[in-house]
């Protein structure tokens, strides 16, 4: 699914975030990638959804070389991943219903099928009577819900999740956290970038860890 | 996509775009209104400029030919002469002035009636005056027009008054031409002003923008509103310019027609044709459309999501 040979990110300051990176990930799998601040776990995700490039090395997503990607090819790479992130970014002028549309909207979908979709996947993240609400209504945990449906009603094959509990306290993020081991379950590769350890202690997932940009070997906890 | 999708995908943004702009009418009545009225002064110099020439038709005697016969006209012969000149394509109108008229007209005018009741003779000669249509009213129509007269027998000379007619149609010409670069430099401050309302536009919607953008919304999908907003907004101004336009002609009608009929002129301030201003909305929604999208093109490499 997710395959990185050699990758090294150095910012135009000289920082290097990443060194000679290479890891896969398998599809299908729930994946924590954890590491201490500013050990490179969000210029990875930034790498993979194509917000950064590479300075070398190269990245494939489902055989795709990402850095032959250019123009619409990248926005429609992009319709194939879900991201939620830390600060979930929704647009607090819109309703719940118009937040989480946005990914289908841009498709170009019918608004009939957007509405059904819609009312499963809040179905889904326990948001189903919140769909008119406003998020500046909302508590931090029912935000980052409407993340976690913004990103996964385009049906993505893969999730990427940038500290989604990293705003809330222990028992909504592992709320949040559950909604995650039941994605996994329809067929999706998702990626969780946290620092938070007790999220996958004592369970059998795939961790990866990074340390100074330096990729640890992969590991079954 | 097909053609229904293409179609519905438009229409609905068209219609998210009508939507915002009604949800947020003061900034649309702000930008309409002063774009508007920055058209309305190249409108209203254009107006002015079409208005220009039947403007100096109402000093009709001014471009005249006056042409001055030979002693041996008699008022047969001058009748047959004025007859001739009547029949003339590029002549509207003919004045026969004979000797003895210009002789009375001469008394009345200076006085000395009781001088030129000494004079054996009259001294004055018989006068056609010709004045030409007004598209002959020009430099090198009237010269021919000169030219032609003073080829007819018993003509002695012919008087134009080609001068006045240069200087007028240079001072026309001038004024045209400071019309159009006044109107260009207005247009050009009109289509800077949408500019700055795109570029404003995508600075507060920065953050949509970085979510359509990372949600995988191509160029084209972000880079549309702001174009249609800015072809609508021009639209408006020009709808605004028009009505700014006719306003000031109806206000003026009454003190025109009333300057006009003290020259003898039933002279009316004519307005733009429908045709203009659909030209004027065509013109101003393309280069509106090209401003706005190069605008958004601009802004948009500099997202920090852009793509790499």
């Amino acid at each position: 699914m997710i395959r990185f040979s050699n990758v090294t990110k150095q910012y135009p300051s000289g920082q290097i975030a990443l060194r000679s990176v290479s890891f896969a990930i398998e599809p299908n799998q729930l994946v924590f990638l954890t590491g201490h601040s500013g050990a490179g776990k969000s210029t990875l995700i930034k790498l993979i959804t194509l917000q950064e490039k590479p300075t070398h090395g190269h990245i494939f997503v489902d055989d795709r070389n990402l850095s032959a990607l250019a123009g619409n090819q990248i926005a429609y790479y992009r319709r194939s991943i879900g991201v939620v992130q830390q600060d979930q970014k929704l647009l607090f002028d819109r309703t719940v219903m118009d937040n989480v549309a946005l990914p289908l909207i841009v498709r170009n979908m019918e608004m009939s099928k957007i509405r059904r979709r819609i009312s499963v996947v809040l179905e889904m993240v326990g948001l189903h009577r919140k769909e008119k609400a406003y998020p500046i209504n909302l508590s931090g945990g029912e935000q980052q819900r409407v993340g976690i449906a913004r990103a996964i009603i385009g049906r993505p094959q893969l999730i990427i999740a940038d500290e989604p509990t990293g705003n809330l306290d222990e028992e909504l993020g592992d709320e949040i956290m559950d909604i995650f081991k039941l994605l996994v379950q329809y067929e999706t590769t998702i990626i969780v970038a946290t620092h938070d350890r007790h999220h996958f202690s004592g369970q059998r997932f795939n961790v990866f860890e990074l340390r100074n940009g330096i990729m640890t070997p992969s590991n079954i906890v | 996509m097909g053609m229904r999708s293409f179609l519905l995908l438009r229409l609905q943004t068209l219609f998210s775009c009508l939507g915002r702009m009604w949800r947020t009418p003061f900034p649309t009545i702000f930008t309409v209104a002063c774009v508007g009225v920055i058209l309305s002064l190249p409108a209203g110099l254009y107006m002015m400029s079409v208005n220009l020439l039947p403007v100096t038709g109402i000093l009709k005697n001014t471009p005249e030919l006056t042409m001055y016969l030979s002693k041996n006209a008699n008022d047969d012969l001058s009748a047959k002469l004025f007859d001739q000149v009547r029949n003339l394509p590029q002549v509207n109108h003919v004045r026969l002035v004979s000797a003895d008229e210009a002789l009375e007209d001469f008394k009345q005018l200076t006085g000395l009636d009781t001088i030129i009741q000494y004079v054996p003779d009259n001294p004055l000669p018989t006068v056609i005056i010709v004045q030409p249509y007004e598209k002959y009213a020009n430099p090198t129509d009237f010269q021919q027009l000169a030219d032609k007269l003073r080829g007819f027998e018993l003509v002695d000379a012919v008087e134009v008054d080609l001068q006045w007619v240069k200087r007028l149609h240079k001072i026309i010409e001038l004024a045209r031409i400071g019309f159009t670069i006044v109107s260009v430099l207005l247009i050009a401050a009109a289509i800077l002003l949408i500019c700055n309302t795109t570029r404003l536009s995508i600075v507060s919607r920065y953050e949509e923008i970085k979510v359509i953008d990372q949600i995988g919304g191509t160029r084209a999908f972000i880079r549309r509103p702001f174009v249609y907003i800015a072809v609508i907004h021009s639209l408006l101004s020009v709808g605004v310019a028009l009505a700014i336009i006719e306003g000031i002609r109806m206000f003026l009608r009454e003190p025109i027609g009333e300057l006009a009929a003290l020259y003898s002129s039933d002279y009316q301030l004519s307005g733009l044709s429908p045709l203009t201003w659909l030209g004027a909305a065509a013109t101003v929604s393309i280069l509106s459309w090209l401003a706005s999208r190069t605008t958004v093109h601009i802004y948009l490499r500099r997202l920090k999501s852009s793509q790499p």
